[in-house]
């Protein structure tokens, strides 16, 4: 066994005076879908955008594909190129933007012009209603369809791990389904998937381990059947 | 509208031919020629808050560091006597890295807040040029200018052989010289932004204006296409502050460039079409035009007409910034995305047909 794509020790971070991070540590191996559940306020957004670079990560290491993005500062708009891609909470499509430029953005880091052009044409077979829309703009879509554009716009990076955050908000219950099979047919194709959710019972059916995040610290983490069977989490995140 | 989609390139060509028509007249040709100087500051402003989204509120400073680079380089009072090629170089690149120095610390402030400090910006470097006597001459401004065109050319370069009208000047700081260098420059401007706009910095840009967590997300860098944008922003308004000098042959009294200009600007870029480039150029021709030119134009005629003195009520320049209060006001209730607004908000604002349930 190779080791982990993503290995994630003792990390702190937070915002001013308030620590939200308490010495997480999490794992994703090459080939998982990981989900992370937690109720609001447990630092699941935080723990992504500490991964993305895009808020500092106060202490710990962040070890993604052998290299430590918190003791060699790796910038922001260098994670992305390392091979880790985020999708936002709330989707954040560009709403200017046609649906296409929103995808283009998502390749910004990358200089092949024809991967890119093919890439494109794989979200597109991927996600019909985006190639039918393609010249509208992103704000114009339904949520699903912006959820679905997300997805594909953080893909156009070519990560090895996407991070999605929240990719069942606001969406309704059908569409949702949808969501989370692309998610597995994405991780068929070979990538790997840390994926943030409250929607706990989704999430934990289509990931094969997870992590439950209560106050910025992992209290439970199992293979996902296992989590989905717990009583503890029953209660706690699926309602019983 | 497809007849009126080539209106910019006419209406360079039209303005080029100005000079040549018989109805021409030096005066009104030396208005136009302030017309295209404040045409670049603006478009310059436009690609701050207008690409960018920073809402910059001190773009005034940078026209007059612009002026006062060109003064200072070019004036007898100092030792320097550069040509105004050299001077108008210098003044581009002090305006932008001026830019880049006082908004590199203030990165991480948005919106207001970031409005809030270069307005405070704007009106330090306003009192600095007033209150620095021992280089600005304070309130007397910097004269006179009267550098040559490049160096080695002297000021009064014999230009008889190119006159269009005999009566006109032959210096090449007079009309028409410096309305077809002003105009040229104006017309270049256009087209470099016309090719930034479609670049990757361009795009990146727009990105950022719509969302910074989403764009930073991508792989941008926020701070660096911040810093772009101010660069390329103060040294277009350092530019036009140098030919505005030039075409003064001072740098005038320093309230010209105080918060007002600054205002002015944005309401140009706003009425015009946040964004993009010939609903700029459109909003300067319209609101600056009405200001320096129409306003003297139906001053005259309403004084004939009435045949009394110039009392302030009885001149429409007396009224000219409630006329403007009034259109922008109306403006922002009937047509908010500006009279010819970028392509990406029309489809957003006027899309509702294909907008889903």
């Amino acid at each position: 066994m190779s080791s982990p794509l993503l290995e994630v020790t003792d990390l702190e971070a937070g915002y001013g005076p308030i620590n939200v991070l308490h010495k997480l540590s999490l794992r994703v191996d090459r080939g998982e879908i990981v989900a992370m559940i937690g109720a609001n306020g447990a630092g699941k957004t935080t723990t992504l955008m500490c991964l993305s670079g895009v808020v500092k990560a106060r202490g710990g290491k962040i070890v993604l594909d052998g290299k430590d993005l918190v003791a060699d500062r790796v910038p922001a708009h260098n994670i992305v190129k390392l091979g880790l891609a985020q999708s936002p909470e709330g989707r954040k499509i560009f709403s200017r933007l046609s649906v296409l430029e929103n995808l283009e953005m998502g390749a910004f880091t990358r200089s092949d012009k024809d991967g890119v052009k093919a890439d494109i044409e794989k979200a597109f077979v991927m996600f019909p209603i985006l190639r039918e829309r393609q010249h509208q703009a992103g704000g114009l879509l339904s949520g699903g369809q912006q959820q679905m554009l997300a997805i594909a716009r953080a893909l156009m990076a070519r990560p090895k791990l996407l991070l999605l955050d929240e990719p069942s908000l606001g969406l309704a219950p059908q569409i949702v389904v949808q969501i989370f099979d692309v998610i597995k047919e994405l991780n068929k194709q070979g990538v790997s998937v840390l994926l943030v959710e409250q929607n706990a019972r989704m999430a934990l059916k289509v990931a094969h381990r997870g992590y439950v995040l209560e106050t910025g610290r992992i209290t439970f983490t199992d293979k996902a059947d296992v989590l989905l069977n717990d009583p503890r989490i029953r209660a706690a995140y699926l309602g019983e | 509208m497809s007849a009126l989609r080539h209106w910019v390139p006419a209406l360079f060509v039209l303005l080029a031919a100005y000079p040549f028509f018989p109805f021409a007249e030096a005066n009104r040709g030396e208005q136009f020629t302030i017309l295209f100087i404040y045409a670049i500051l603006a478009l310059g402003l436009n690609v701050i808050i207008g690409y960018t989204g920073l809402l910059h509120l001190g773009i005034a400073a940078f026209f007059g560091l612009g002026a006062y680079t060109v003064g200072i380089l070019t004036v007898p009072f100092f030792p320097f006597q550069q040509s105004f090629l050299v001077a108008a170089i210098a003044a581009t690149l002090f305006a932008s890295f001026v830019g880049v120095v006082t908004t590199a610390p203030i990165l991480r402030l948005r919106g207001d807040y970031l409005a809030l400090v270069t307005l405070g910006f704007g009106l330090i470097a306003l009192y600095a040029i007033r209150n620095l006597d021992a280089i600005t001459e304070g309130t007397k401004g910097l004269n006179p200018i009267d550098a040559g065109p490049f160096p080695g050319v002297k000021e009064n370069v014999d230009l008889s052989d190119y006159q269009v009208n005999s009566e006109w000047g032959i210096r090449w700081y007079k009309y028409p010289y410096l309305y077809f260098l002003a105009l040229g420059v104006l017309g270049s401007v256009m087209l470099f932004l016309r090719n930034l706009e479609q670049s990757r910095l361009g795009r990146a840009w727009v990105a950022l204006r719509e969302d910074e967590l989403a764009a930073s997300c991508m792989g941008l860098n926020p701070a660096r296409l911040k810093l772009a944008a101010i660069a390329i922003g103060a040294g277009l308004a350092g530019l036009a502050g140098a030919f505005y000098a030039m075409s003064l042959r001072t740098t005038g009294n320093p309230a010209t460039y105080d918060f007002t200009l600054s205002m002015i600007m944005v309401c140009c870029i706003i009425l015009g079409g946040l964004g993009n480039r010939p609903g700029v150029l459109l909003g300067v021709f319209l609101l600056m035009g009405f200001d320096r030119i129409a306003t003297n134009i139906l001053d005259n005629w309403l004084q004939e007409q009435l045949g009394t003195g110039g009392k302030n009520y009885e001149k429409i320049s007396g009224w000219k910034l409630m006329i403007f209060g009034v259109v922008l006001i109306l403006m922002m209730r009937f047509r908010p995305e500006g009279l010819l607004p970028e392509a990406r908000v029309k489809r957003e604002l006027h899309d509702e047909e294909s907008k889903p349930a």
